[in-house]
C-alpha cells in the first residue's frame, strides 16, 4: 500500500471542503428554489427516495446545517462527527436538487470525495483537531484514500466513455453524433429561453473539427486509468480533462465547476503544496516570514 | 486489521461507483451514475421539445426563460415542461397558467399577452444554418392576466 504524508490527504480534505462551502453558498438560492416546486414535479432519486422530503423549512434548515457541517469538515473540527455528518448532508442536499426530474451530473465526484474523506484519517493534519499534535509520520493510512479518490475520479470518466460507445456505438467517434448533440443542445437552450454558446453556432459547419473532438473525448475518458500509473501521466491527463471541460464550456455553455476548479485532480498530486503556498502567502501578508513546519525546514536548508 | 479495512472500503467504493455500468440507459441516479449525457446515439440533429412561447403585440414571439418555469436551470425547465406535457392538455394548461401568472406579476416577458405551451420538432442544423424552425403544435394557450382559453 502506498504511503503518503498526513498533510497530503488533509490538503485534499481542505480543498474539497472549501470547494463545497463556496459551491453551496453560490447554489443556495438554486437549491432552495425547489421548495417552491409542486410536489407533482418530485422524482426522488438516491437517498432522497429513501428519506422522503421534510417540510420546506426543514429543507432550508438542512441546507444551512450542510454548510455548517462542511465548515467543520473543512476546518477539521471534531472531524469524527463533522466529517461523516457533513458528507452525508452534502449527499442529501445535492441529491435533493437532482430529485425534480433532472439529474445534474456536475456534482457526483464532489460528493463521492466527501464521503471517502469522511471515513479516513484526513484530519490528522491541517485541522483544528490536530493543532496541538505533532504531524504523524507518512503512513499507508494516508496513502490508500488518495489512491481510492484518484481511482474514483478516473472511474467516472471511464464510465462516461463507455456510455458513449455503448449507446452511441463506434459511430460516436466519427464526430457527427457529437456535432448533432451540440447542435441540438444549443437549439434546446434557444427554445427554452436560455443562452447558448455562439462558438458552437460558428463551428457547426466544421465537421472535421467534431471528428477530432470526438476522438479526443474518447481518448481522454477511456484512457483515464493511465493517470494512475505515474504522476507525470496524471499531469498530462489532468490537463487534457481540464481542456475537455473548457471545451464543453465554450461549445455548450455547460460548466463543470469541480474539475475546472482543479480540486477534482488534487488526489493525483502533492496537494499539500497548495496549502503550503497559501500559508506562506498568509504569513507574508501578516508581515512574517515562512510559517509552519516548512519554515524550520526552509531555514535548515 | 487497518490494511484489511482499507482494502474493504476501497473495494466497496469502487464497486459502487462502477455498478451503474450494469444499468440500462434509461436508469440514472446520484451520486452513482452511468453518465448518459452526450451518450445518446443520435442519427441527426432533430430535436423534439416542449417549451413555452410568449406572444406579444404584432404576434411577436419570445421563448419563455427557465426562471418563469421553475428556476434558472435550463434542463430543469425542460423537465418541468416534459412533466406538464405528460399530463395532457390539463397538465399543459396548468403550467401555462402558472407561467402567465408570473408574467402578469412582472417577473419577465413584459408586454406578452398570451402564453403557449408548444411541442416542436426541429432540425438544429437547419435552424443554425437558415434560421428555420420546424413544426410546432400548440398544447395549451392562456392569456396573461386573464382567464384560461
Amino acid at each position: 500500500m502506498p504511503e503518503a504524508p498526513a498533510r497530503r490527504l488533509a490538503a485534499v480534505r481542505v480543498l474539497v471542503g472549501a470547494f463545497a462551502l463556496v459551491y453551496l453558498a453560490l447554489r443556495a438560492l438554486h437549491i432552495a428554489s425547489y421548495t417552491g416546486f409542486p410536489e407533482a414535479q418530485l422524482a426522488p432519486i438516491g437517498v432522497v427516495s429513501v428519506t422522503g422530503l421534510p417540510p420546506d423549512a426543514g429543507v432550508i434548515a438542512l441546507l444551512a446545517l450542510t454548510w455548517l457541517a462542511m465548515l467543520g469538515f473543512t476546518l477539521g473540527w471534531r472531524f469524527r462527527i463533522t466529517g461523516p455528518v457533513g458528507a452525508l448532508l452534502l449527499l442529501w442536499t445535492l441529491t435533493y436538487s437532482s430529485s425534480w426530474g433532472q439529474i445534474f451530473h456536475t456534482e457526483n465526484a464532489l460528493v463521492l470525495y466527501a464521503l471517502v474523506l469522511a471515513v479516513t484519517r484526513s484530519a490528522d493534519a491541517y485541522s483544528l483537531d490536530a493543532r496541538h499534535r505533532d504531524e504523524p509520520a507518512p503512513h499507508a493510512r494516508y496513502g490508500w484514500p488518495l489512491r481510492l479518490l484518484a481511482a474514483v475520479l478516473v472511474a467516472t470518466y471511464v464510465i462516461a466513455g463507455i456510455a458513449k460507445l455503448r449507446w452511441g456505438g463506434s459511430a460516436w467517434a466519427g464526430g457527427d453524433v457529437l456535432r448533432d448533440t451540440i447542435a441540438a443542445d444549443a437549439l434546446r437552450k434557444v427554445l427554452l429561453g436560455s443562452s447558448h454558446s455562439p462558438l458552437s453556432e460558428l463551428l457547426l459547419g466544421q465537421t472535421w473539427l467534431f471528428r477530432g473532438l470526438a476522438v479526443l473525448t474518447l481518448v481522454v475518458e477511456l484512457g483515464a486509468p493511465l493517470a494512475l500509473l505515474h504522476r507525470r501521466i496524471a499531469a498530462v491527463w489532468a490537463l487534457a480533462v481540464f481542456g475537455f471541460h473548457l471545451g464543453v464550456l465554450a461549445l455548450m455553455a455547460i460548466l463543470f465547476p469541480f474539475p475546472l476548479s482543479g480540486v477534482a485532480f488534487a488526489p493525483l498530486f502533492r496537494a499539500e503544496r497548495v496549502i503550503e503556498w497559501f500559508r506562506r502567502r498568509w504569513a507574508r501578508m501578516r508581515g512574517g516570514g515562512a510559517a509552519g513546519p516548512d519554515a524550520s525546514r526552509a531555514k535548515a536548508s | 486489521m487497518e490494511r484489511g479495512l482499507a482494502y474493504l472500503v476501497s473495494a466497496a467504493v469502487l464497486a459502487a461507483v462502477l455498478y451503474p455500468l450494469s444499468w440500462p440507459r434509461q436508469r440514472d441516479s446520484f451520486p452513482l451514475s452511468n453518465y448518459p449525457m452526450f451518450a445518446r446515439g443520435r442519427r441527426s440533429a432533430a430535436l423534439t421539445l416542449i417549451y413555452g412561447v410568449a406572444v406579444g403585440p404584432g404576434d411577436e414571439r419570445r421563448f419563455v426563460p427557465p426562471k418563469l418555469v421553475g428556476n434558472r436551470e435550463v434542463l430543469q425547465a425542460r423537465a418541468v415542461f416534459d412533466r406538464a406535457a405528460r399530463g395532457g392538455r390539463r397538465g399543459a394548461l396548468e403550467l401555462c397558467r402558472a407561467i402567465a401568472a408570473r408574467v402578469a406579476a412582472g417577473d419577465g416577458l413584459a408586454g406578452a399577452h398570451h402564453i403557449q405551451i408548444v411541442r416542436g420538432r426541429h432540425d438544429a442544423i437547419a435552424y443554425f444554418d437558415r434560421g428555420a424552425l420546424g413544426r410546432e403544435k400548440v398544447l395549451a394557450r392562456c392569456p396573461v392576466g386573464g382567464g384560461a382559453r
